[in-house]
């Protein structure tokens, strides 16, 4: 029986390596990979010969130019705000949720601001580079705890409900159109020694994937995520500043797209 | 491409430096990878512009998510390769999600617009040129089992999608999937390394 569920499994991983799984059958291999070392190097050798296949397309040089524009990005990328970690895993729990009242809502600046200015919502340039300089203009603004620059006319946010040990933080997730959205977070406590808070994106096929993981509190946390299809995200409290293959326990914040 | 333990060493070296932020590791990484990821983004996307912006963003992405990149467990090679593989099957399944919507124009719509014509998909996921020792391997596969997948290392398509193309029931293009997939690992040798030697 045991070996007959092994072999399920084996057939899974190449599906799972693909992100082709749905989030039950991808929870039950993710299960399945922690309670074995044996199923985890299998699936290291089906992403290593995933690799090789994918590496073998032909070569073209890249364009000169392009490298310049990837070191200005990279220049520009706000403070290096999300780490990306490549395993992609699909587990997600569903939470309890605190909803903020109007008035602590309120409290988001950004979401403050949208309303206040009596903002329209307008179509967004699809110029990734102009979303890309929109995005770390905002984040920075964020950071100092400003208002709106000028020219965000359009941007939407949604409240983040928290609670456990964010219960006291507040948040916003501000999409400045096309797959550009910044999730703000103030008044984050610190994780503590080996603990940290973790960020989680789930698309429209139930796909959960990490994001972004820290350990400091902040007065104002700024987190940039380049994400087409986001119908939620969540933060979780992790035991440890590695990123996680799952959140270990309901999330402390989420919000609904 | 296979690299020397010492290349794969460096790699790994660059790796801690970029985490750290060490701009000009990164800049040395981009040189060493850059063909690789745009050769990659070129052969899945099929346009040039589409190609570049993709790559700028896999190469953000990299820059971002150095941190978590565990030499115990891939190369840097095949870390990448995998990062950027997930950025561009993202890419094409939105592009099919814009079909389904008929919504406007977006970035990526000439995907979108390339994937809209079924009768060619099959097609150009087998027009793919492989370097030698993959080809061999490929060669070795069945035609079902190679289309299948190709399909969903470049075409980004599920496996209910492939079984729909090939017009043949789910278990079968699972199987096709798992047995190609097992075939190529003997062939190449894949089960024999130990995955930070990749």
């Amino acid at each position: 029986m045991e070996h007959e569920d092994n072999e399920e499994m084996r057939e899974l991983l190449l599906p799972y390596a693909l992100g082709h799984l749905e989030p039950v059958e991808r929870a039950r291999v993710q299960a399945a990979l922690d309670a074995s070392p044996e199923l985890q190097r299998e699936l290291e050798h089906v992403e290593c010969a995933g690799a090789r296949i994918i590496q073998s397309v032909p070569q073209v040089h890249a364009p000169p130019a392009l490298k310049g524009r990837v070191l200005d990005a990279i220049r520009t990328s706000a403070d290096r705000p999300v780490t990306e970690p490549v395993t992609s895993i699909a587990s997600f729990r569903e939470t309890r949720r605190r909803r903020f009242t109007a008035a602590t809502a309120g409290a988001a600046v950004l979401a403050v601001a949208c309303i206040a200015l009596g903002l329209v919502a307008v179509n967004l340039s699809n110029d990734l580079d102009h979303q890309r300089a929109r995005a770390d203009r905002l984040a920075k603004s964020a950071q100092r705890g400003s208002e709106l620059p000028a020219g965000f006319e359009g941007v939407s946010s949604q409240t983040v409900s928290t609670s456990g040990g964010l219960a006291d933080a507040r948040g916003s997730l501000v999409h400045l159109g096309g797959d550009k959205w910044i999730l703000l977070l103030r008044g984050v406590p610190r994780a503590g020694l080996g603990k940290s808070w973790q960020v989680w994106t789930k698309d429209s096929n139930g796909l959960v994937e990490n994001v972004a993981q820290w350990v400091d509190g902040d007065a104002t946390r700024v987190i940039t995520l380049d994400r087409g299809d986001i119908r939620e995200v969540m933060v979780s409290f992790e035991p440890t500043t590695r990123p996680a293959p799952v959140p270990s326990s309901a999330p402390v914040a989420d919000v609904h797209v | 491409m296979q690299r020397t333990p010492e290349q794969r060493a460096a790699h790994a070296n660059w790796m801690r430096l970029v985490a750290a932020g060490d701009a000009a590791a990164f800049e040395t990484l981009y040189d060493e990878f850059a063909d690789l990821v745009f050769s990659l983004a070129m052969s899945m996307l099929r346009d040039r512009g589409r190609a570049e912006d993709a790559a700028q963003d896999v190469w953000v992405k990299v820059w971002n998510a150095a941190g978590s990149f565990d030499p115990e467990r891939a190369s840097v090679a095949t870390w990448l390769t995998t990062l950027a593989h997930r950025h561009l099957i993202d890419l094409l399944r939105r592009a099919k999600v814009r079909i389904a919507d008929r919504s406007g124009a977006e970035p990526g719509d000439e995907v979108a617009a390339r994937m809209s014509n079924d009768e060619d998909i099959a097609e150009q996921a087998i027009d793919i040129a492989y370097s030698a020792d993959v080809r061999s391997a490929m060669a070795e596969l069945s035609g079902d089992q190679r289309r299948s997948l190709e399909l969903a290392y470049f075409g980004g398509y599920s496996q209910s999608e492939i079984a729909g193309i090939l017009g043949k029931p789910l278990g079968t293009v699972k199987t096709y999937m798992f047995q190609g997939m097992r075939r190529l690992r003997e062939i190449l040798g894949v089960d024999l390394e130990h995955p930070a030697h990749r």
